[in-house]
């Protein structure tokens, strides 16, 4: 008992050096040496070099003339056959509508497992269309050209779905018609 | 459904297919004639120097010994490490010590291969906890499920001339062999892809920043790269984020999805080529692998038919419903990537998720629940899923030797009455887990209280739990707030019995089974191979694994679908 007891530890100290200590220094160092800014969070910089976000995350959308990102909930983890899910379906329903009289696309009114997802469909995009157009005095046929120049297809042409990244939607606006003034 | 979604799932199983020889080749060669890799004999040589003990052969009561020790052991230093968490290094958040419950379930959750969180990781585990304790209890647990299943299969293919069963190999040198030759290299090439596509894997701490409105944010960082390759390699599935697999950094490309998909079931499903090279007869390996790959395919084909579906609550509003049920799934995987992956996920016993399964639909939520009922032998746990289908290839043999009125054989092995009993035992331990945990919350006011969604979908949360920590799978209908004293340590009861006490009847049987006779067959004995084998196993997995549970199960998922389609809410 006394033999095996010693032989656990030594070999539980031999791999937690190895798989815990080891194992993640050196991912961190040839990783970080080879895909800086991955390792990093993919962080998008200003022109100050400030963090303005990451390319991965959804970041929050208010003002009219951006693309807003789908809905980031409160409470998750609702099943079909919650109140509180429709309702929250319902109201956030409410709030939209008057941008498009078109059906609005599922995603924008439903919340993703992380809330940090950083798309949306190109449905989704479309449907915002108008409004975007609207608020920044450009025709609409700019914006849904930019929106099927930075359409992200399946990656390898099968893996995952067609979709746009919000933010670098509402900074590609931003570099071909301007920073919105206002409208907070 | 889509015709891109089926290439999906076609394209998977046929990287699977490809990779299922030479990799189980290579588990072979690595656990039984490791003579081949001279590089891997010097450093076993050290290694072996350093933890002081000779590789000798140990019977069954032996080889378990070490088992149990090493994880209890385990269970020790992890609560050790998450309760001094403050005096440790790599705190850039200045975490508290873990609650003693929390601490003690997350323990036994890391040790079992289970990873049921019932933490949310961000503002509870320091960097430290995460990648010395938690990353490594994801190596030498997976370790561990590798080692139990070398020394059953061991025991029904080897034959001890003597009376003295000792040849079923050594558990400490099995352990030791799956970490550093097959897991950190395996680990390691995974980790580097994942990087390639976006993972983060850093030290610093959590960023705010300033957002292109001017907002607030917070960025969560960490070494996550390292940690993600080895929870699904070993399908450990515990997600370095609260959010899992669906957290960007986790898992932020539509190809890090798939590679996390290949990864959880590309160990399980070469250990059927390697069990076939073990007791040498490759059609036995290939009729358990058919076998896994049909009953995968059923489930995936019925998640994604399922979670395609319109909710028929949100009808008459003004939404544009096509493709399905998005509540709860992320955009870049779709429907597709969110089924395919809950099915793989509880296929296996990873228990990682890349969507919320509580949201899910009735009954794409009822497969979830059925896939883990039935065993987890679908691919399953590294190692403990051929464990556990091996344990139903007995139940089958047997049921096939009362058809046909013959003593059952297996492998030229007579099956007798005391390792049916053993392996039914087994097989009826989990229900009474399973069904006594969730009968004692549901009757309980305060576990009641946990739930976050009312009528039958509650009821459902509280099953899935108790299912999940009893198959050591992980993954949770997460709108159970499970972090209380109550579901910390009788969930963490679970998960332990749930792992060892298979493992302990298992090994016996391999202690009975290494000492049996070998006997030719004869015209009389049922072929352990080819289509009727793989047919009467599957019929006996849904047989005896789920029809335990239909009762259960009917006032659980298969109400809420009536509700739904009656428009009833809660």
């Amino acid at each position: 008992m006394k033999k095996d007891l010693l032989i656990a530890f030594s070999v539980s100290l031999i791999t937690l050096f190895f798989t815990g200590v080891v194992y993640p220094f050196l991912i961190t160092q040839i990783g970080g040496s080879l895909f800086p800014y991955k390792t990093s969070g993919s962080l998008i910089k200003d022109e100050q070099g400030g963090v303005i976000g990451s390319e991965l995350l959804r970041q929050n959308f208010k003002n009219p003339a951006y693309f807003f990102p789908r809905p980031s909930a409160e409470e998750t983890n609702l099943a079909p056959t919650s109140k509180l899910l429709i309702t929250r379906i319902q109201a956030r329903i409410a709030e939209i509508k008057k941008i498009n009289t078109n059906p609005i696309p599922i995603d924008l009114v439903t919340s993703s497992a992380s809330g940090l997802d950083p798309h949306i469909s190109k449905e989704a995009a479309l449907w915002q269309a108008p409004q975007i157009a609207l608020h920044r005095n450009v025709n609409l046929k700019h914006i849904t050209a930019l929106i099927e120049r930075l359409r992200e297809s399946p990656q390898f042409y099968v893996l995952g779905e067609s979709r746009l990244n919000v933010l670098k939607l509402n900074l590609a606006l931003d570099v071909s018609f301007g920073v919105p003034v206002g409208g907070l | 459904m889509t015709l891109n979604g089926i290439l999906q799932i076609a394209l998977l199983f046929t990287t699977l297919l490809f990779l299922i020889k030479p990799v189980g080749i290579y588990l072979y060669r690595v656990y039984e004639t490791p003579s081949l890799f001279p590089l891997f004999n010097r450093l076993e040589g050290k290694l072996l120097n350093w933890c002081c003990f000779k590789p000798e052969q140990q019977n069954w009561k032996a080889y378990l010994k070490s088992l149990l020790i090493f994880n209890i052991m385990g269970v020790a230093i992890l609560f050790c490490i998450q309760r001094l968490q403050p005096f440790l290094p790599l705190n850039p958040e200045n975490f508290q010590a873990v609650p003693w419950a929390l601490a003690l379930n997350t323990a036994v959750s890391f040790v079992t291969n289970t990873n049921w969180q019932a933490y949310s990781s961000e503002p509870t585990m320091s960097y430290f906890t995460q990648m010395v304790g938690l990353t490594w209890q994801n190596f030498v647990s997976a370790g561990t499920g590798m080692a139990a299943f070398l020394a059953f299969s061991r025991g029904l293919s080897r034959h001890s001339t003597s009376s003295q069963d000792i040849l079923l190999g050594n558990f400490w040198v099995d352990l030791l062999r799956s970490v550093f030759y097959v897991f950190l290299p395996g680990a390691f090439i995974i980790a580097l892809l994942f990087i390639s596509q976006g993972v983060i894997q850093n030290f610093s701490p959590t960023l705010e920043i300033t957002t292109l409105e001017g907002g607030r944010e917070l960025i969560s960082m960490g070494p996550v790269a390292s940690q993600e390759a080895i929870k699904v390699l070993g399908t450990n599935g515990g997600g370095f984020f609260g959010a899992n697999s669906a957290h960007p950094f986790e898992n932020p490309t539509p190809f890090t999805n798939f590679l996390q998909m290949l990864s959880m079931i590309l160990i399980p499903g070469a250990l059927t080529y390697t069990y076939g090279k073990m007791i040498q007869s490759q059609k036995q390996g290939w009729s358990i692998f058919i076998a896994m790959v049909i009953l995968s395919l059923m489930g995936i084909l019925a998640i994604y038919y399922f979670e395609s579906q319109l909710n028929p609550l949100l009808h008459g509003l003004d939404l544009d419903q096509t493709p399905g049920n998005l509540e709860g799934k992320e955009v870049r995987f779709g429907i597709l990537g969110s089924a395919l992956f809950a099915n793989l996920t509880t296929d296996t016993s990873c228990g990682a998720t890349n969507c919320l399964h509580d949201s899910f639909t009735p009954l794409g939520g009822l497969i979830l629940l059925l896939n883990i009922l039935i065993g987890e032998i679908v691919f399953g746990g590294v190692g403990v899923g051929l464990f556990n289908m091996l344990l139903f290839i007995i139940i089958s043999v047997f049921m096939a030797g009362l058809m046909v009125g013959r003593t059952p054989e297996y492998l030229g092995k007579k099956i007798e009455g005391k390792e049916v009993r053993f392996a039914i035992l087994s097989i009826a331990l989990y229900p009474l887990i399973i069904l006594v945990g969730a009968a004692i919350s549901v009757l309980s006011p305060s576990a009641l209280g946990s739930l976050h969604n009312g009528g039958p979908h509650g009821f459902s949360e509280i099953l899935y739990a108790y299912t999940s920590a009893t198959h050591n799978n992980g993954s949770a209908f997460d709108g159970l707030d499970a972090n209380t004293s109550w579901y910390n340590l009788s969930l963490a009861l679970a998960m332990f019995v749930g792992r060892f006490f298979p493992i302990y009847l298992g090994l016996s049987i391999a202690g009975l089974m290494v000492n049996k006779k070998i006997i030719q067959p004869s015209a009389g004995t049922f072929p352990t191979q080819g289509a009727l084998f793989i047919w009467l196993l599957i019929g006996v997995i849904l047989i005896v694994g789920a029809l335990t549970f239909f009762p259960v199960l009917a006032i659980g998922p298969f109400i809420e679908y009536i509700d739904l389609w009656q428009g009833r809410s809660f």
